[in-house]
């Protein structure tokens, strides 16, 4: 756990960007955060149809965490939108986050992990740089 | 040809002629057994055979026969005219019987016909007397009459003994005819019988009062000749002394004591005159009864008769016998020829009068006036009879005619010490008999007078009921016909009568069925009273509120502990209620009006302590006859409705819970997330030493913000499967839809639902458990959400509608009105009459019990509301209505 000298991560180049999708916004000051104290350079958005935008724009994005029941564009919504957009040599890996993981039978079909809220924040990152090191 | 022709017709006469005689002789015959009324009076009856054959025989044989038998009183009365007038009464009976009622042809005959030829030819010809003609009048009508009802009688008897045995059809007597045959015979045939005893008596009554008058006069004849001869042989005696007795000295003159005399003369044995008065006798000899003489004593004296030597006929004389010197003497004195009126004077009365003496030869003297010629008196039937004898110059049967007005009733007697002598008296018949006919007459007048007047009823009583028997043979005959317009009507009125009849008769045995039932059904309520776990109860109504308890039935002590008398005490309804209940109570019964009726639900309190839930219902009626206003409820106890309700609540709300499931653990999930991430951090900067004071305030506030939210969500769980122990109350039911959206609320958000609300100002209250309206309200809302998903899920371009869910509170006079609108899949027309249905559900077994609107709907009627389910614009639209709670109720009418 390499803690120490996060902000001195953030402005390096070499931290990996992720983006953090929730449509609960009380909570995404944390996670930007815990994100940021774990060295990640962490952007956050409520706004699904935003995150798409976001992603899209910002080539260094490469992870995508995202919950998966949010009122205008659901996370499995969000992530076949993105595959389906983005040109296929991005790479960028996917992450969900889901209170109830078997209200989405289609979840599986898509091979990206899943955490169950509350996750824990030390899997989340490793996750996280699990999928970095993919 | 002729000769066969006119066989047949000479044969029935024949015939006819034949039956003619014969019934005729026969009824000869017959009149010979009469019926002796006195007098000549006699009724006979062999008409009364031939008027039985009225209306069988032919006319003419009839009256041929009629003619026949009548013949008979030719013979008895030797005059034709009875006969006559009874040949001319069958001639008419023959002409009329068979179109009228004989015996009124009969009156009728005697009264026109019969009575003025009786006085034509009694009265006229034979100069019969007024008394008379009128007795041969009544009594000829009346035996005439008498006959005809005889006669009537007869056939009627010969009807009744061959009826049915015969094959011949005979004419039956008319009901007329029948009516006044019996009344004739009921007056004549007693009456006749009266006058056949009566008569008799009659006449023998006035020959008994004749002959005493008779007896009489011979008696006083008797002793007064006896007197006289006694006084004057006395006399005489005395006189022949004088004069010397056997000498002849001188001529004497007859004393003027013996003035009776005209002669005396003294006699010897030998008959040769001793002396007399007057010219000188030689001998008296010739014409004295000697034997006689010679057989009297001395001082005896009888009367005599001699011839007088004059020649002049033949004088009575006074002989006393005497002895002078042993030698017989006779004293002769010859009587006056006027003398014997003075024997009669003798006795001083003048009763003897009418006297005949008769003397021993035979030559009568009569004293005084004779009520007939001597020799009538001198009758040797007279003298030897020794009663009175009828003496009549008409013989007996023709005395009627002749009235007896010269019949005497003779008697005779031999006069005492009279040597042969009679003295026959006769008395004349008529004055006594016609007193006695006076009487009979009157009997006879008042009856014709009977049989006419009650001939004249009996033929209008007679008519009267062959018009009635008429009638309803007529009506009889119309019903059976019912060919005109007329009978038609009559058959109508009788249909309509008989109808009517009829209609009585079910009404009345439909009456008894109703009082039969009504028994069995006060029976059956009284025992359903007393079982059935129903308290039935009635109520005065006094200006329009509860009054007095008049019943109450013996099941509210089953239900309630209570006794009829219990419950009978003023004020313990008021205090039996639940107090949470009471108000309610006091608002639903508020304001009692005919014709309504009000229910309710609440707690009663048991004798014991404890609550029963129970369910009144009251029925206000206003009774039109007493003016007065009753109510008639009925308490159920619906404690274990309540409990099965509860527990039916209980699972629907457990269900409803597990369907909130996913969406409260998201709503949990949240504020567990952040706090963990919150402290996470926090613990991270607290370890590298660089945070701030006012950073970490922040995050704290922060974290328990989110620790109240949980809390809120998880209390509003906790209040709503809790299950209800408080009573309804009046609640706001925007309050309600606040509580319901706090679970779901943000779970819909989740989803993107929005819920829009529209909210009604003011707020109105409705009286309800809190816990069961959020259950409406939680059932409709998720309905409507997963309504919404359905549409989603089968849509195939997402988030193209705006989700929406309305709710929308409104008051409506006494109602709010709860809407829960969605735009989901709406209901199909399958759906729609079974969607309250319990156990209806179209969601898969692990989302739906099925329960969910079956069981709202039960919450809203025992609220007394409705809820209803309608397809709106687009998805479906619940509308649930409620009544306004208590004072904002009334405050709003």
């Amino acid at each position: 756990m390499t803690r120490d000298g996060s902000s001195a991560d953030r402005n390096c180049h070499c931290a990996p960007r992720i983006l953090l999708v929730d449509d609960e916004q009380a909570i995404l000051p944390e996670y930007q955060e815990f994100l940021e104290l774990e060295g990640f350079d962490a952007l956050t958005t409520f706004d699904p149809e935003h995150a798409v935008v976001m992603v899209a724009q910002d080539p260094e994005i490469m992870v995508v965490v995202t919950d998966l029941r949010m009122a205008k564009l659901d996370g499995i919504g969000l992530i076949r939108a993105l595959r389906h957009r983005l040109p296929p040599e991005r790479q960028i890996e996917f992450i969900v986050l889901t209170g109830d993981a078997s209200s989405q039978p289609d979840l599986n079909t898509l091979g990206v992990p899943v955490l169950i809220k509350p996750a824990d924040p030390d899997e989340l990152v490793r996750t996280i740089r699990a999928a970095l090191a993919s | 040809m002729m000769l066969s022709g006119f066989m047949p017709a000479s044969r029935s006469a024949v015939r006819s002629a034949a039956v003619a005689i014969l019934l005729g002789s026969a009824g000869f015959f017959l009149n010979m057994f009469e019926l002796q009324l006195g007098w000549g009076m006699h009724f006979i009856f062999g008409n009364a055979l031939i008027f039985a054959f009225l209306r069988v025989l032919p006319r003419h044989v009839l009256v041929a026969a009629g003619s026949i038998s009548s013949g008979w009183s030719i013979l008895l009365w030797q005059h034709p005219w009875a006969w006559a007038i009874w040949t001319i009464e069958a001639i008419t009976l023959a002409a009329f019987s068979r179109s009228h009622a004989p015996i009124r042809v009969d009156v009728l005959f005697w009264l026109l016909i019969g009575a003025p030829l009786l006085v034509l030819t009694y009265g006229g010809i034979m100069a019969m007397d007024g008394l008379s003609l009128w007795l041969v009048i009544a009594k000829q009508a009346t035996n005439g009459v008498l006959n005809v009802a005889l006669g009537e009688i007869g056939y009627a008897a010969f009807l009744s003994l061959t009826v049915g045995k015969s094959k011949v059809r005979r004419p039956r007597i008319p009901i007329e005819a029948f009516v006044l045959t019996i009344l004739a015979s009921v007056i004549l045939i007693p009456t006749t019988v009266y006058l056949a005893i009566d008569a008799p008596a009659r006449e023998k009554g006035a020959r008994q009062t004749v002959e005493r008058t008779l007896d009489e006069r011979l008696r006083m004849a008797n002793s007064s000749i006896q007197f006289w001869s006694q006084s004057r042989s006395l006399m005489l005696e005395a006189f022949a002394e004088r004069v010397g007795a056997g000498r002849l000295e001188s001529l004497p003159q007859v004393p003027r004591g013996l003035g009776d005399f005209d002669l005396i003369a003294g006699l010897d044995g030998d008959g040769r005159v001793l002396w007399s008065t007057g010219r000188a006798l030689s001998t008296v000899r010739a014409g004295l009864p000697w034997a006689e003489l010679r057989r009297l004593r001395t001082g005896q004296a009888i009367l005599v008769e001699y011839s007088r030597p004059t020649g002049a006929g033949y004088n009575l004389a006074l002989v006393v016998a005497l002895r002078v010197n042993g030698e017989p003497r006779y004293i002769l004195a010859s009587l006056r020829p006027d003398a014997l009126a003075g024997i009669v004077g003798l006795s001083g009365r003048g009763a003897v009068d009418g006297i005949v003496l008769t003397s021993p030869s035979s030559r009568t003297w009569p004293i005084g006036t004779l009520a007939a010629g001597p020799s009538v008196l001198a009758n040797p039937r007279v003298v030897r009879e020794p009663g009175a004898v009828l003496v009549s110059n008409a013989g007996y049967g023709k005395s009627l005619m002749s009235d007896l007005k010269d019949a005497l009733l003779v008697k005779s007697t031999l006069l005492e010490g009279g040597a042969g002598w009679r003295a026959t008296a006769a008395a004349a018949l008529a004055p006594e008999v016609v007193k006695a006919r006076r009487g009979q007459l009157e009997l006879f007048a008042a009856l014709c007078i009977f049989v006419v007047v009650v001939t004249a009823i009996g033929a209008i009583l007679a008519q009267r009921i062959e018009r009635s028997l008429r009638a309803l043979a007529q009506s009889a005959a119309d019903l059976a016909m019912a060919g005109t317009r007329r009978d038609q009507i009559d058959s109508l009125v009788i249909r309509e009568l008989s109808e009517i009849s009829i209609n009585i008769a079910s009404v009345g045995s439909q009456v008894a069925v109703q009082r039969g039932a009504l028994v069995n059904y006060q029976r059956r309520l009284q025992s359903i009273a007393r079982h059935a776990p129903v308290v039935v109860y009635a109520l005065e109504i006094v200006d329009h509120k509860k009054g007095r308890l008049a019943y109450v039935s013996e099941a509210l002590e089953k239900i309630l502990g209570y006794s009829a008398s219990d419950a009978a005490i003023p004020g313990w309804w008021s205090h039996a209620v639940h107090p949470d209940d009471f108000e309610h109570c006091q608002s639903v019964f508020a304001d009692l009006r005919p014709g309504q009726t009000y229910h309710a639900e609440y707690r009663l309190m048991h004798k014991a302590g404890h609550y029963v839930w129970v369910y009144d219902t009251l029925a206000i009626e206003a009774d039109p006859e007493s003016g007065l206003t009753e109510a008639v409820g009925l308490i159920i106890d619906i404690t274990e409705r309540k409990d099965a309700m509860a527990q039916l609540l209980q699972a629907d709300k457990m269900a409803s819970l597990g369907r909130m499931v996913a969406g409260i653990a998201h709503e949990l999930n949240q504020p567990l997330n952040f706090i963990k991430l919150a402290t996470l951090n926090l613990r991270e900067r607290v370890n590298r030493g660089r945070i701030g004071a006012d950073h970490f305030r922040d995050k704290l506030e922060n974290i328990l913000a989110h620790v109240n939210r949980a809390s809120a969500i998880i209390l509003q769980m906790r209040v709503f499967g809790r299950k209800p122990s408080e009573a309804p109350h009046a609640i706001s039911l925007e309050e309600s839809v606040d509580a319901v959206m706090i679970m779901v609320g943000p779970q819909m958000a989740a989803e993107g639902i929005l819920v829009d609300r529209r909210r009604c100002v003011p707020d109105v209250k409705v009286r309800a458990l809190p816990v069961l309206l959020e259950q409406v309200l939680l059932n409709l809302l998720l309905n409507a959400a997963d309504a919404i998903r359905a549409r989603r899920a089968g849509a195939d371009q997402p988030g193209q509608d705006e989700d929406v869910i309305k709710v929308e509170v409104q008051r409506r006079g006494w109602l709010v009105v709860l809407t829960v609108e969605d735009n989901g899949t709406g209901l199909s027309d399958e759906v729609l009459p079974v969607l309250f249905e319990p156990f209806f559900t179209t969601k898969p077994p692990q989302d739906g019990t099925g329960l969910g609107l079956s069981i709202s709907y039960g919450i809203v009627r025992d609220l007394g509301g409705t809820i209803r389910a309608e397809n709106a614009e687009r998805g479906a639209r619940f509308v649930v209505e409620l009544p306004i709670s208590g004072e904002d109720g009334r405050a709003a009418a």
